[in-house]
C-alpha cells in the first residue's frame, strides 16, 4: 500500500486504515478505509447508538485517487502524483512546457477519477478543490463548516478553509526553464 | 437488540451471538456488513461485502435469531413468486420438486456462509425447518480471512444439508 503518512494514519492488525484527519474531522470521529473493498467509512465514537455516520465505496481509479489525496494531506497533491497513483506502472511524462490542450488531455483519466471521487466525498463533509496548474488539495465541504465550528479546534479549521479558497489561485509558479524530468521529480 | 436503522444501516447486537461490545451494522444499500468494537481505538473487526441474496438471508436470519429462519420465510424474501408457488401446496416438502424449489436459498446460503466466517459465525442447517445462524464451529479468530480448507468445509457442510432432503 503507498499509504504511509505516520499522523494521519494507523496501520492496523487487519486491513484497516484508520484516518484521523483532525484538522478536517470534528473530536471523536475519524475514517476507516478498506482497500480490498474500496469502502471509506466515517465513524464516530460519540454516537454510541449510531456510530456509522456515512459509508461509501469508490469506484476503483476513484479510489486510487483518493488514496493519494488522503497520503499526501495536509499538503496538495500534485497532478504527477495523481497520474502516478493511476498507472504506477508506467512512466509519467507531462511536460509543463505542453500547450494548455495537451496537458488537458493528459490530465483526462485524472480529472474522471477526481470527479467520481467528488460525489462519495461529499457524504463525508469532504470537497476536493483544484488548485490551477498544480492539483487537488483536500478540505471541508463549505456546508459542512459549521460541524467544526463545535470543536476546540474550530479557529483552526476556518484558517484552513480561508486558506483553501487562496489555494483556488496558482499559488507556485511553474518552473518554465527547469529540465522537464527534474521538475517532475521534485514534484513527485 | 435491534436499532432503527438511519442512513440505511441497522445495528445488531444480540446477546449469545456476539461477544460482548461487538456490534454488526448493516449497510442495506451497499450490501456491507461491518463487525466493529465500539470501545475499541481501531474499532473495525471485519467488512464484507454480500450478494444480494446473501445479504437477504444473512437480515432473515439476525431478525430470526435466536430462532430458525424457515426455508419459506427465506424464500419469500428471495423469491416471492416461487414462495407463492410453494405456499399454495402443489409441492410435497422434501420432494425433489421441493429441493429444487429452494435452490436459491441454497444458494444464498453458500454465499453467506462463505462472508459469515470472517465475523466469527455460521449458518447451521436446520433439518427440514431452515437456517439458523450461531458461532462458527471453528476457532477461527475474528477478522482473519478464511482459509480455503476452511471454506470448503462450510460449502461440504451446507451442501450436506440440502443433501439430506
Amino acid at each position: 500500500m503507498p499509504i504511509s503518512q505516520e499522523q494521519c494514519y494507523e496501520h492496523a492488525d487487519t486491513s484497516f486504515l484508520y484516518v484521523t484527519l483532525p484538522d478536517l474531522l470534528p473530536a471523536g470521529q475519524l475514517l476507516v478505509v478498506e482497500p480490498a473493498l474500496r469502502v471509506m467509512t466515517l465513524f464516530s465514537f460519540s454516537a454510541s447508538n449510531n456510530p456509522i455516520l456515512a459509508q461509501y465505496r469508490f469506484p476503483y481509479y476513484a479510489f486510487l485517487v483518493l488514496q493519494r489525496v488522503l497520503d499526501v494531506h495536509p499538503k496538495f497533491c500534485s497532478h504527477w502524483d495523481l497520474l502516478a497513483a493511476l498507472y504506477p506502472e508506467q512512466k509519467v511524462y507531462l511536460s509543463p512546457k505542453q500547450d494548455e490542450a495537451a496537458w488537458r488531455d493528459n490530465l483526462r483519466p485524472v480529472y474522471r477519477a477526481i470527479e467520481r471521487m467528488t460525489a462519495g466525498l461529499h457524504q463525508f463533509g469532504l470537497g476536493i478543490y483544484a488548485i490551477y496548474g498544480q492539483g487537488y488539495h483536500l478540505d471541508v465541504l463549505p456546508a459542512h463548516n459549521h460541524l467544526l465550528d463545535t470543536s476546540p479546534r474550530s479557529h483552526h479549521c476556518e484558517a484552513r478553509v480561508a486558506m483553501s479558497s487562496c489555494f483556488r489561485q496558482p499559488m507556485i509558479a511553474a518552473p518554465e526553464k527547469e529540465d522537464d524530468k527534474t521538475f517532475l521529480q521534485e514534484n513527485r | 437488540m435491534i436499532e432503527k436503522p438511519r442512513n440505511a444501516i441497522a445495528y445488531f447486537s444480540p446477546p449469545g451471538l456476539l461477544p460482548p461490545g461487538q456490534v454488526l451494522a448493516l449497510n442495506q444499500a451497499l450490501r456491507i456488513a461491518v463487525l466493529y468494537q465500539a470501545e475499541s481505538e481501531q474499532p473495525f473487526v471485519a467488512m464484507v461485502q454480500f450478494s444480494p441474496q446473501a445479504f437477504l438471508l444473512f437480515q432473515r436470519a439476525l431478525d430470526a435469531f435466536p430462532q430458525c429462519c424457515s426455508f419459506e420465510e427465506i424464500l419469500q424474501s428471495l423469491s416471492p413468486a416461487l414462495a407463492q408457488h410453494l405456499l399454495q401446496g402443489h409441492v410435497a416438502e422434501g420432494s425433489k420438486s421441493w429441493v429444487q424449489l429452494m435452490r436459491p436459498v441454497y444458494k444464498a446460503a453458500r454465499k453467506a456462509t462463505e462472508g459469515l466466517l470472517s465475523f466469527g459465525l455460521e449458518l447451521h442447517s436446520v433439518r427440514s425447518m431452515g437456517y439458523k445462524i450461531g458461532p462458527a464451529r471453528s476457532s477461527l479468530s475474528l477478522g482473519e480471512p478464511p482459509s480455503l480448507a476452511r471454506l470448503s468445509f462450510a460449502r461440504r457442510g451446507t451442501h450436506r444439508g440440502t443433501d439430506e432432503r
